[in-house]
């Protein structure tokens, strides 16, 4: 059996509210293999976006092992979390979150502002996923004029332009109507298929088990059904 | 593309930053008139050379005194040295600027030996006190008019006419330098015995007699010229250099206070415009930056990007003011009969540029740390 690309191992979380301490993930384990992609679903606060910020080292854990590739995730530092994020991890938000002062095309070329590439091949890597996700003429549109599946299209192709090796997609056809929810499962499919992408994805969406390999439901924090455990 | 995010920045509300813009303008333009008048006042007093006493009418500047005083002012128990200049007026011909220098007319030996503030070289030091049509200009002068020494100065007089009716022409004889670069060299200095023979009116007539006393207390000794002239046809008034150039132009510590209150006011007033500005446009880019964050874009490149927005708006835009004060003063030393003086230093247009660039650090470091302080999970989270 071969090595998961993600594996979480007793992870807990809590978040301070006033002087209440409110846990949100419990022990929580989830091993993930490369090239998967896996759908998490559950009720609104059981925790799915704080297990998707974990893996996507956005915050840290209280307790237990993150470990992606074989690094340590929750021992890093913020600076080297930094730049591990901008290698590692590609971010798909339900708001699409683009700069809406830029082009398409520039907003995709944004986080290879991060790399050394130079200026033609950060153009050609542009190109190429904005091809993949097929903007076809309106990539030198600004968000505010695509509709929100090509938004959502152009944050995917964002993405992807710097190759991570996983991506993180937080609700990515919460706000869009069916049809365009439906090419946008398609597309992460597509990924999946031709480029051996790693997805993990937090949906509601009921279709999205048609296109996942597989669905984790997560309620209060665990896994269900798990039984009942505690963190220090 | 960095260049572009910023540029693209500042277009996204095009109001917004042209209203921003037009303030900040209007405050360096203020910052540009002003800065240098209060300057002007400050220097005018503190450069002075307060050795030097000047007795002038006691009652309007307009009065006159009779030139013999000045050998009464000689016979006063302390008085060292003396002299008398006399304001010449008049109108420089010059086909595009009319007048941008101010004129007196001084017995040259006595006036140059208590002038330690004009600098003159020998051979033009006797050329001036033996041309009794001659004169000399400061060095400032001779550069902007292209004047060189021989040349013929033609003036046309406002108070002293001339006896043949035609306009006064002097012989440049003398460059002068002044021994301290800010002190101005913008003045004309004429010889008194050619202008006493031909003006129509008022023949041994000056406007102030000027005298150092050494080592003695310059006080008691104004204070008994003072007495000497009372009850006199001409009564004076003595004053040490400084205080007479004070009285000259109002009370300058005032002023000077008053215009850097209203330079601080405006500042004041732009920094809190400025800063709620940049406040709120960082605040409508919560989501953005968290996403940059995300994305690999450490708190350090936002911060940058967020300065360089602002830092170009605002030093743009004090460019912007500061340049169209510097052609304001130009341009009124031009019109107006009399110069102003009035110049937008390089020092003071690097100050402007320096109050531009900790604007931008105060109106942007708060707002931008405050945000990217926050954990990116929460500034992503949607309210
Ligand atoms: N920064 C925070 N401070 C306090 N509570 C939080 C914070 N972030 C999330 N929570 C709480 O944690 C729980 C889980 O949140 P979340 O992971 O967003 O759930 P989901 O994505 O499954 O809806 C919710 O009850 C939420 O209110
Ligand atoms: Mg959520």
């Amino acid at each position: 059996m071969t090595e998961p690309l993600i594996a979480m191992s007793k992870v807990c979380k809590h978040y301070q509210l006033g002087k209440s301490s409110v846990p949100v993930l419990t022990n929580l384990d989830m091993n993930i293999m490369k090239g998967e992609f896996v759908g998490i679903m559950g009720p609104s606060g059981s925790g799915k976006s704080t297990t998707l910020n974990l893996l996507g080292g956005l915050d840290k854990p209280d307790s237990g092992t993150i470990s992606v590739a074989g690094k340590h995730v929750n021992e890093m530092s913020q600076a080297s979390l930094t730049r591990w994020r901008a290698q590692e991890v590609g971010f798909v938000f339900q708001a699409y979150n683009l700069l809406p002062i830029l082009s398409a095309r520039h907003n995709v070329e944004l986080p290879l502002l991060l790399t050394r590439l130079s200026r033609t091949q950060r153009k050609m890597r542009t190109e190429a996923a904005l091809e993949l996700v097929g903007l076809g003429e309106r990539v030198n549109h600004r968000p505010s004029e695509l509709s929100g599946g090509q938004q959502q299209r152009v944050a995917i192709a964002r993405a992807i332009v710097t190759d991570p090796s996983f991506l993180v997609c937080d609700e990515p056809t919460g706000d869009l109507d069916r049809n365009s929810a439906n090419e946008i499962l398609e597309l992460l499919q597509l990924l999946k298929q031709k480029q051996n992408k790693t997805i993990v994805m937090v949906t509601h969406d009921p279709k999205a088990a048609e296109y996942a390999d597989r669905i984790v439901m997560m309620d209060k924090g665990r896994i269900s059904p798990e039984e009942v455990a505690t963190c220090d | 593309m960095r260049l572009r995010l910023t540029l693209a920045n500042l277009k996204r509300r095009p109001v917004r930053t042209a209203l921003t813009g037009f303030s900040l303008i209007t405050a360096f333009l203020l910052f540009g008139l002003l800065e240098p008048m209060s300057q002007m006042f400050e220097t005018a007093a503190e450069t002075s050379d307060t050795a030097r006493w000047w007795v002038s009418p006691r009652h309007s500047i307009s009065d006159m005194l009779p030139v013999r005083y000045r050998e009464q002012v000689s016979g006063v128990q302390g008085v060292e040295n003396t002299a008398h200049i006399t304001w010449f007026g008049g109108t420089y011909i010059d086909a595009q600027r009319s007048s941008a220098f101010t004129r007196w007319v001084v017995t040259p030996e006595a006036f140059l030996d208590i002038s330690p503030d004009i600098v003159l070289a020998d051979a033009q030091r006797d050329a001036f006190i033996n041309t009794p049509t001659g004169a000399i200009v400061g060095r400032q002068i001779a550069e902007r008019f292209n004047l060189n020494v021989g040349d013929q100065i033609p003036l046309t007089a406002d108070i002293w006419h001339n006896l043949d009716g035609s306009d006064w022409h002097f012989d440049l004889v003398g460059i002068y330098d002044s021994p301290q670069d800010e002190t101005d060299t913008t003045r004309m200095f004429i010889n008194y015995r050619y202008f006493d023979e031909y003006r129509i009116v008022g023949k041994g007539l000056i406007s102030n007699v000027l005298f150092t006393t050494g080592s003695v207390n310059g006080a008691e000794v104004a204070k008994s010229i003072d007495v000497m002239f009372a009850n006199s046809e001409s009564e004076t008034r003595t004053q040490s250099e400084s205080d007479y150039i004070l009285s000259q132009v109002g009370q300058i510590g005032n002023i000077s206070f008053m215009l850097r209150s209203v330079t601080a006011a405006v500042l004041f007033t732009i920094l809190l415009l400025t800063g709620n500005t940049m406040a709120q446009a960082i605040r409508e880019r919560r989501n953005e930056y968290a996403a940059l964050r995300a994305m690999g874009f450490s708190a350090g490149d936002l911060l940058a990007l967020t300065f360089a927005e602002a830092v170009t708006l605002i030093t743009l835009a004090a460019g912007t003011g500061m340049l169209i004060a510097a052609l304001l003063l130009t341009y009124s030393d031009q019109v107006l009969p009399q110069s102003s003086g009035l110049n937008l230093g390089l020092p003071l247009v690097i100050q402007g540029i320096g109050i531009a660039i900790l604007l931008a650090v105060i109106v942007t470091l708060p707002p931008a740390i405050r945000l990217l302080n926050q954990p990116i999970a929460d500034s992503l989270r949607r309210q």
